[in-house]
């Protein structure tokens, strides 16, 4: 059983221990790891968002949107109707959605505890449209505008859309 | 949606969302909307329970915010990066020539593609604008939140992530209430801001799983 420990600089600051979830230890096959590309609107009119999905397959690709209560959410596989999780990854300054740890993150997250993830680039990175703006990383129609947007993305259920 | 990740500039960006969920709408937008905003909410408040943020469907319970910088007005990180002179040649831009802003060229993203793009007296107001302690205040209750930081990370300060801790919890009992889940800070031992060491981006990674099980499970 592996044990992490992470180093406090303070007394006061976490320490944190942790044990393989159940579900990680009921996961003892990888799963395979599906992709797809997604572009939706920003709150900026005529401005799209471009990202990718990511999320684990052991049965079927298909997502479809579950009926679940908004705040718990959750994409499914259509086949088992398994609820599946998802997250979205945000990168920083002059990053896009494959920068840092980000696509690192995407797969663990999707293989290790089978949580789904947006990744996408923020208006005026990477793919996306708009203007690349200093600043406005935390006023409303700043970079939190597209979180927004990213959020009501996978709550509108349109990435379940097989080509 | 179970977690919203955020590095860096978006480590405060998915703080602000969240913050959002509680009524709280940011800076930056229109004083009438401010106010606007403001009545609503005192509308709300009485009318209804203080349990709104069930009812908006963007509510995500689970907040990680990595080496998020948590003093945007801290002109001297500003200057590092620009120069000492960037706010007397950005106000000058903006009398002279119209506010379009200086230009930067940079290599930008996981390409380094070249980035033409200008900072204007606009993002520069803003930025330096930019209260994440008044927005840790208003994080909804239900908000569970992780900080974390690496204590060799020379762009944003470390203790950034015990501000935000503090801010939240002093801006929920400034409330008279208290969060449901008090945030958490990890701080990763010689990690850089990239946590750019296999050995610190495996930590890191470990934290970001073990918190989004823990809140799964619960």
């Amino acid at each position: 059983m592996k044990i992490f420990t992470f180093q406090s600089i303070s007394p006061h600051l976490m320490r944190l221990h942790y044990a393989p979830t159940a579900a990680m230890a009921g996961n003892a096959t990888p799963r395979a790891l599906l992709r797809r590309r997604v572009e939706f609107p920003s709150k900026e009119k005529g401005v799209n968002l471009v990202g990718e999905l990511v999320w684990p397959s052991d049965e079927r690709s298909s997502l479809v949107q579950s009926s679940m209560p908004a705040t718990s959410s959750t994409l499914t596989t259509s086949a088992s109707e398994k609820t599946l999780p998802v997250s979205v990854l945000a990168h920083g300054l002059a990053d896009d959605r494959d920068s840092f740890l980000l696509p690192r993150l995407a797969e663990e997250l999707a293989l290790r505890i089978g949580v789904a993830s947006l990744r996408f680039d923020f208006r005026g990175n990477g793919e996306s449209g708009g203007a690349f703006r200093f600043g406005n990383a935390a006023t409303r129609d700043g970079d939190p505008a597209d979180l927004e947007a990213a959020v009501e993305f996978l709550l509108r259920g349109e990435h379940e859309e097989e080509p | 949606m179970v977690a919203l990740l955020g590095h860096s500039k978006a480590g405060s960006a998915v703080v602000s969302y969240a913050a959002a969920r509680g009524g709280g709408g940011g800076r930056g937008g229109s004083k009438e909307e401010d106010e606007k905003k403001k009545k609503d909410v005192d509308g709300e408040e009485e009318e209804k329970e203080p349990e709104t943020t069930a009812a908006d469907p963007l509510f995500v319970p689970l907040i990680i915010n990595v080496a998020g910088r948590f003093d945007h007005a801290d002109r001297a990180a500003i200057a590092s990066r620009f120069g000492d002179d960037i706010f007397s040649r950005v106000r000058e831009e903006a009398e002279d020539q119209g506010a379009g802003g200086v230009p930067f060229t940079w290599r930008v993203g996981s390409r380094k593609a070249k980035k033409e793009w200008r900072l204007t007296a606009a993002d520069l107001a803003d930025r330096l604008g930019t209260d994440m302690g008044a927005l840790c205040g208003q994080l909804p209750a239900e908000t569970r939140i992780l900080c974390i930081h690496g204590t060799e990370d020379a762009t944003v300060p470390p203790s950034a992530a015990v501000r935000y801790r503090e801010a939240a919890v002093e801006g929920a009992e400034a409330k008279s209430r208290s969060l449901l889940f008090p945030p958490r800070v990890v701080m990763v031992e010689g990690a850089d801001h990239n946590f750019t060491r296999r050995e610190k981006a495996d930590e890191l990674v470990e934290a970001v799983v073990a918190f989004v099980a823990e809140g799964l499970r619960e």
